[in-house]
């Protein structure tokens, strides 16, 4: 099977090499854990290949993105690719999004992208439904697995960061793979990444330990 | 009856069903069988083995090993009674008395206590012999007593006749041992039922609603992130040290036995040190507020409650939300923690006063 890489080859190598290709991917953890910065990763991998590569954030302002990027080693590439707009970066608000979304698939064809990341996608239908009626959660539901199956089929490698502890509405059966970011507390922090589903892959079954330092998600040896 | 038909009545008529809840703080496992109630619940936790260890072979040192046999054995009985009574049990019929006993054993052999992980058995007979090898506890002291009783009183209690245990081979170079229950055996000790009713009181109110704000973690997480260890026969590790997983009850039942026979200096001194020469190998902070917080994460996750420090000049506050209201584990609760304390804080503290602030809500004040 075809395999689009992470971004981070130690990640890759639980995979069997990377995810499946144009599959939809969950990243989960709680908030600081480096869903964000994982997606740096994975675009700039995709950007190195000559990709479109496509961040939507919903919750946060550009300039926090932008920061966040000045924090590492690989900057200056990731910057280049922003430039050259083998990454593009968008930041909407609610009353943004909702004016883009009927045309956002669309949009997407348009540009040929081929890697996008939603962050986060737990927003993303509240984002849509912010001035209409509350919708209920099998409304939800429907438009997640409408979403979902129209992502897959585009083609595209993507990836959507999911809040922990936030309302999941089945989204992880409907992924076709799930990371999930998670930290300990005894004291010391210990960050760990498990690999809880991927579709059509032998993935490694236990949790790694990593860290976060100038290099972006640096995945520790399984211990 | 055929042991294919018994199984099969078994299995679909009284088979009981296990879920483990876990939560940060609570561990609670839900058994749904037919037999009795039509589901049972019990606050479980976990403790560390080597501090079991300690309050018997503290025992064995200040009384002998013939006192401590007798000690153990009539209170293990009654936490045999105290087992049945919890799940509901009431008369069964003697065909299915076989298949729930060895239900019974295989499921505690697969939590560690695998005295009994060769089961032979006669109703009629009222025979019951048990065979295990590296059991819980009784490995490291080299007394399996309390397992005895706790047989005799599963045992009594299912065939409704007291029907005493007597060890056989205790061999304490291959932790190998064979435990007898027959008729035969001369009476030694009957729990009396009602006092261990007395005991339990109102068992639900160990089941507390979630709490919203949980900053600890739970089992599942220390599992995920590989700090706890699953070995052979289900046996749980922590940093190395083995764990107990066991009901709450039985801890107070421990302790409720010591202070009614005025052997609480020796069970607090034995809780105190051996939990202080556990948390000393196994906490790694250096800073005072991470040592603390290692212990309230670590003590959550096991099922304590949900355990929180305030650290004061003078005194430092334990608050234990989500806690069981056995008062009397609450007593280990306090000791264990002291030792704890005292590594983290590299000093002797003092315990002040222990109590419920309210439902599922307790608070331990210490003195520095």
């Amino acid at each position: 099977m075809k395999r689009e890489s992470t971004g981070i080859k130690k990640v890759d190598a639980l995979i069997e090499g990377g995810f499946p290709i144009s599959s939809v991917i969950g990243l989960s953890g709680p908030p600081g854990i480096g869903k964000s910065i994982f997606s740096l990763h994975f675009m700039l991998e995709g950007a190195r290949k000559n990709q479109k590569c496509v961040y939507i954030n919903l919750e946060e302002p550009k300039e926090n993105i932008d920061n966040m990027i000045e924090e590492f080693e690989f900057k200056e590439e990731f910057l280049s690719f922003v430039k050259s707009k083998k990454i593009i970066i968008k930041c909407y608000d609610h009353s943004e999004f909702e004016k883009i979304y009927n045309n956002f698939f669309e949009k997407l064809i348009e540009e040929k992208v081929q890697r996008l990341v939603i962050d986060s996608f737990n927003v993303f239908f509240t984002s849509f439904f912010a001035s209409k009626e509350i919708p209920t959660e099998v409304t939800i539901s429907k438009m997640i697995h409408k979403t979902i199956g129209m992502l897959r089929k585009q083609g595209m490698a993507t990836l959507l960061l999911l809040e922990k502890n936030k309302e999941s509405y089945n989204i992880p059966y409907l992924v076709d793979g799930i990371i999930e970011l998670d930290y300990l507390d005894l004291g010391t922090i210990e960050r760990r990444l498990f690999i809880s589903k991927m579709r059509w892959t032998d993935q490694y079954k236990e949790s790694v330990p990593f860290e976060i330092g100038k290099k972006g998600i640096i995945v520790q040896d399984a211990s | 009856m055929t042991d294919n038909l018994k199984d099969f009545l078994f299995r679909k008529l009284f088979a009981p069903q296990v879920i483990i809840i876990n939560q940060p703080g609570v561990i609670i496992s839900k058994t749904t069988q037919k037999y009795g109630k039509s589901s049972s619940k019990r606050r479980m936790l976990f403790v560390f083995e080597d501090v079991c260890v300690a309050i018997q072979n503290a025992l064995i040192k200040k009384t002998g090993e013939t006192n401590t046999s007798s000690f153990y054995y009539k209170m293990g009985k009654d936490v045999g009674f105290y087992y049945m009574i919890l799940s509901g049990t009431k008369k069964i019929s003697s065909f299915l008395v076989e298949t729930v006993i060895k239900y019974i054993f295989y499921t505690l052999s697969t939590v560690g206590q695998t005295f009994g992980e060769q089961v032979t058995i006669d109703v009629k007979k009222k025979y019951l012999c048990l065979k295990g090898y590296d059991n819980i506890i009784s490995r490291k002291t080299k007394n399996i007593s309390f397992f005895a009783g706790f047989s005799s009183g599963i045992f009594s209690y299912l065939l409704n006749e007291n029907i005493e245990a007597k060890i056989i081979t205790s061999d304490n170079e291959k932790k190998y041992t064979v435990i007898e229950l027959s008729k035969i055996n001369p009476f030694f000790y009957l729990p009396n039922v009602e006092t261990i009713k007395k005991f339990i009181g109102n068992y639900e109110q160990n089941f507390p609603k979630p709490s919203k704000f949980r900053d600890v973690s739970s089992y599942k997480d220390l599992l995920k992130h590989k700090k706890i260890q699953i070995e052979e026969k289900g046996k749980n590790k922590l940093f190395g040290y083995s764990l107990l997983f066991t009901e709450v009850g039985f801890l107070a039942l421990l302790v409720r036995y010591h202070l009614d026979n005025k052997y609480e200096k020796l069970l607090q001194n034995a809780i105190v040190s051996e939990n202080m020469k556990i948390f000393e190998k196994i906490t790694i902070s250096k800073e005072k507020k991470d040592r603390l917080k290692f212990i309230s994460s670590s003590l959550s996750a096991l099922g304590w409650g949900i355990v929180e420090f305030n650290l004061y000049n003078d005194r430092i506050i334990c608050n234990i939300k989500d806690c069981s209201m056995y008062e009397d584990f609450l007593y280990f609760q306090t000791y264990s923690i002291k030792g704890g304390l005292q590594t983290a804080l590299k000093k002797e503290v003092t315990v002040k006063k222990y109590h419920f602030a309210g439902p599922n809500s307790a608070k331990i004040e210490y003195s520095l």
